[in-house]
């Protein structure tokens, strides 16, 4: 006969139930839910508010501040039902991310509901995003295998966090529209890594531990941190934290890399690339000098980029840091004259360079710097989008509006319908206030990117029905003949798209009368390619696979996986066959529904 | 050496070192002095059980005894886990009436690390069960009224499956 345990062991019992961010920890939460439905002692146990306040904790790292404020209000600070509040919007959430994955049309208008959720949504698209493989990378399997649809969903995770962090991105810029001051440079400046798919947090985070531990390192070197102590040297104080910089691995990048474009965002020069550009490391300086409650703001300063710092005597002059500078400070009266005279800038216009600026000059300068990076041959595809999004919102947000729309018309070439359907139309038009003909061009222009994608959204081909034998299919790996380069069909036309046929397509032996194929290769570009170029890769490497999962970032919005299949094969009878590994990746349900007959034509190329 | 004395009228004699690892038994020795020949009386715990708890102690012993002040609630969460010693896992490879026993000889006695293997144990048999599966392991029976039952599928609701 098995005893019965009092309360306090049940509760015991439940407490050894270890919370965690991942399907481990869901599977564990679930188990204290069924055991609160067991009877009433067990209820008792699992409505203990301190066993949920780990599972909280663990699992909600973010949150809109004013709906946390008003859900502890409402819960009287009960982590049971501030949990069960958190879930049931995450419950909502997931429910639009399975919309997104599963079916392309209305996908945007789920994705616009879900995102008006902001930072209370972040945990749950984020934890999607490392579910199983947090690589976020297609799994290879052998043909019988069925893939999940992790991969896929953690993609459409991702382009959702980023969406959320650019609408939280515009709406902070968009406070300092009109000149207001009001948002800190050093936060408005960070924001631009939200483009980015980055919490606001985790770049505030990167910069307070940098802040301690240069505290630190003043603190080891015995130098006075307040103004009250009577040795207490702010130009010192400044100097000695550019050395600190320097100590902690920053410093200006070589000039061949000048245009390296992570150079540009913090969360990479804050961790990868602390090689960067002036600005950057001024953005670093300065979070680090107001942390020491030194008052440092950028100037708009013209070639090099300065930083000012306030002396609180009324006697002394202020005085100016050049963080890489070999001569880090800059004199009021002597050096900056010297340098804007030597620039044709006349005493009288000087002040406009070398007051305080806010965060928008810094913010402008820095979209200017993103555009003329990407420009660079080198700069990885899978950059560019977010970059120049992100230089063009800071130009529409913070600049005058000049005439022509062509502004409109460069931003909107890089917009895809996420984009549209999110912080284009969610925070983006809202925030261009008195600029209504701008507001009414970007309206347009989404409104006609989104129709246009709700047209290819009910688009089904089914190759049965067609006159002309469609030979390929979605998903098979290929030779260009021509070029030689491998790429992956992505879609068919019987016919040729009209821009195509001025493209020589006659000089091929079918000429304009044959399938055409939309492709994705290597370096992720999309192209489109006769069926008379397509040559079926017979053996792809598991290298090969492996490298083209890793490197095109938008498979997963097509494909949920890769099936292979190793057989012998002779062309003829008396030929010593020889061992061939097809390939095919699995359609995502997107390209299921688009493409209903392709996954089984692809079965049979496999095994054929 | 010390003797305690279980339910059924068994006594054991013990190392105190050993059987101080319960700080149940450890406070009384503090109260009644070193010296004393009477066997202590552990009315809770019969001997069967009360030899597996003495094996787990004398197995752990000279090993630090936790803060006497460690409160369960406020523990670091990520310092718990499900994980167990081999040694204390095979000790714990018990029927489970055994095991309730032992988890309860352990609170009881206040042993807090037994009581923790016991726990963990429990933990594991239950994570991913149903309430109908977690009601036949503990014998025990869905005590609810229909209203307190309609009550806690709506409290539960956000942990439906979608």
């Amino acid at each position: 006969m098995v005893p019965s345990l009092p309360l306090d062991v049940l509760v015991h019992i439940l407490y050894q139930l270890p919370p965690s961010r991942d399907l481990d920890g869901d599977i564990v939460v679930k188990t204290i839910v069924h055991c609160s439905s067991a009877n009433a002692l067990f209820h008792e146990a699992a409505a203990i508010p301190s066993l949920w306040q780990q599972h909280y904790q663990i699992r909600y790292l973010h949150a809109n501040q004013s709906s946390e404020d008003q859900r502890k209000a409402e819960t009287g600070g009960n982590w049971r039902l501030m949990y069960a509040a958190r879930r049931t919007i995450d419950r909502k959430a997931l429910k639009h991310l399975d919309s997104i994955v599963m079916k392309r049309s209305g996908r945007y208008d789920h994705a616009n509901a879900l995102t008006k959720f902001l930072f209370d949504v972040w945990d749950a698209l984020e934890i999607e995003t490392g579910m199983v493989d947090p690589s976020g990378y297609l799994q290879i399997l052998e043909l019988g295998e069925i893939p999940s649809l992790w991969a896929t969903r953690g993609y459409w995770a991702s382009a959702l966090l980023a969406s959320i962090g650019q609408m939280y991105a515009v709406g902070l810029w968009s406070s300092l529209r009109l000149g207001s001051n009001s948002i800190p440079f050093v936060q408005a400046f960070s924001s631009t890594s939200c483009f980015f798919g980055k919490h606001p947090d985790e770049v505030y985070s990167l910069l307070t531990r940098l802040n301690s531990r240069c505290k630190d390192y003043l603190f080891r070197l015995n130098i006075p941190l307040s103004m009250t102590e009577s040795n207490y040297d702010l130009r010192k104080l400044c100097i000695l934290i550019c050395e600190f910089m320097s100590t902690e691995g920053y410093g200006p990048i070589a000039a061949h890399n000048f245009h390296d474009v992570p150079t540009l965002f913090p969360h990479s020069y804050l961790t990868s690339h602390k090689r960067t550009i002036p600005l950057s490391l001024a953005h670093i300086f300065v979070s680090i000098a107001q942390s020491l409650g030194v008052v440092a703001s950028p100037v708009d300063f013209p070639v090099r980029v300065l930083v000012h710092i306030s002396v609180p005597d009324p006697e002394a002059d202020d005085f100016f840091v050049d963080v890489l500078g070999l001569q880090n400070i800059l004199s009021l009266r002597d050096d900056i004259p010297a340098i804007l005279a030597r620039q044709g800038i006349q005493a009288d216009r000087m002040i406009h360079y070398i007051s305080p600026c806010g965060a928008d000059s810094m913010l402008v300068r820095n979209g200017r710097n993103i555009l003329s990076s990407l420009n660079i041959p080198d700069t990885p595809l899978s950059l560019i989008r977010p970059s120049a999004l992100l230089a063009f919102t800071i130009f529409l947000v913070l600049t005058p509006p000049t005439g022509g729309g062509r502004l409109v018309y460069r931003f909107m070439t890089q917009a895809d319908p996420l984009d549209c359907a999110t912080f284009i139309c969610g925070a983006l038009i809202p925030s261009l206030d008195g600029a209504s003909k701008v507001q009414d061009d970007l309206r347009q222009e989404c409104q006609k990117t989104l129709n246009e994608e709700a047209k290819h959204a009910g688009e089904i081909r089914l190759r049965s029905s067609e006159e002309k034998t469609v030979e390929h299919f979605v998903g098979m790996l290929f030779e260009h003949r021509k070029y030689s380069y491998t790429a992956l069909v992505t879609g068919w036309d019987v016919t040729s798209e009209s821009w195509m046929r001025e493209m020589r397509v006659s000089d091929l032996p079918r000429g304009q009368n044959q399938p055409f194929y939309h492709v994705v290769c290597m370096d992720s570009s999309s192209r489109y390619v006769a069926e008379d170029n397509i040559k079926p890769l017979l053996t792809s490497s598991n290298e090969l696979l492996t490298e083209m999962c890793q490197s095109i970032r938008i498979l997963p919005k097509f494909f949920t996986g890769v099936l292979a299949k190793t057989t012998m094969r002779s062309a003829d009878v008396g030929i010593i066959p020889v061992q061939e590994r097809r390939a095919r990746f699995v359609l995502s349900p997107e390209l299921r529904e688009a493409y209903p007959e392709d996954e089984a034509w692809g079965d049979a190329w496999l095994v054929g | 050496m010390i003797v305690v004395k279980t339910s059924d009228n068994e006594t054991f004699t013990v190392d105190r070192e050993v059987v101080e690892r319960s700080v149940l038994i450890k406070n009384m020795l503090d109260d009644i002095g070193e010296n004393s020949e009477q066997a202590i009386p552990l009315p809770n715990v019969n001997s069967s059980v009360l030899k597996k708890v003495l094996e787990y102690c004398e197995h752990h012993r000279g090993e630090p005894l936790p803060a006497a002040d460690a409160d369960t609630s406020q523990e670091d969460t990520r310092k718990r886990s499900t994980d167990i010693s081999e040694w204390d896992q095979k000790f714990i490879t018990v029927d489970q009436e055994m095991l309730f026993e032992i988890i309860l000889a352990a609170n009881y006695l206040d042993i807090k690390s037994l009581l923790d293997v016991g726990c963990k144990t429990v933990a594991n048999m239950i994570k991913g069960k149903t309430p109908e599966e977690i009601r036949k392991l503990f014998n025990i029976v869905n005590d609810f009224t229909p209203e307190e039952e309609a009550q806690i599928k709506k409290e539960n609701e956000w942990a439906e499956d979608r």
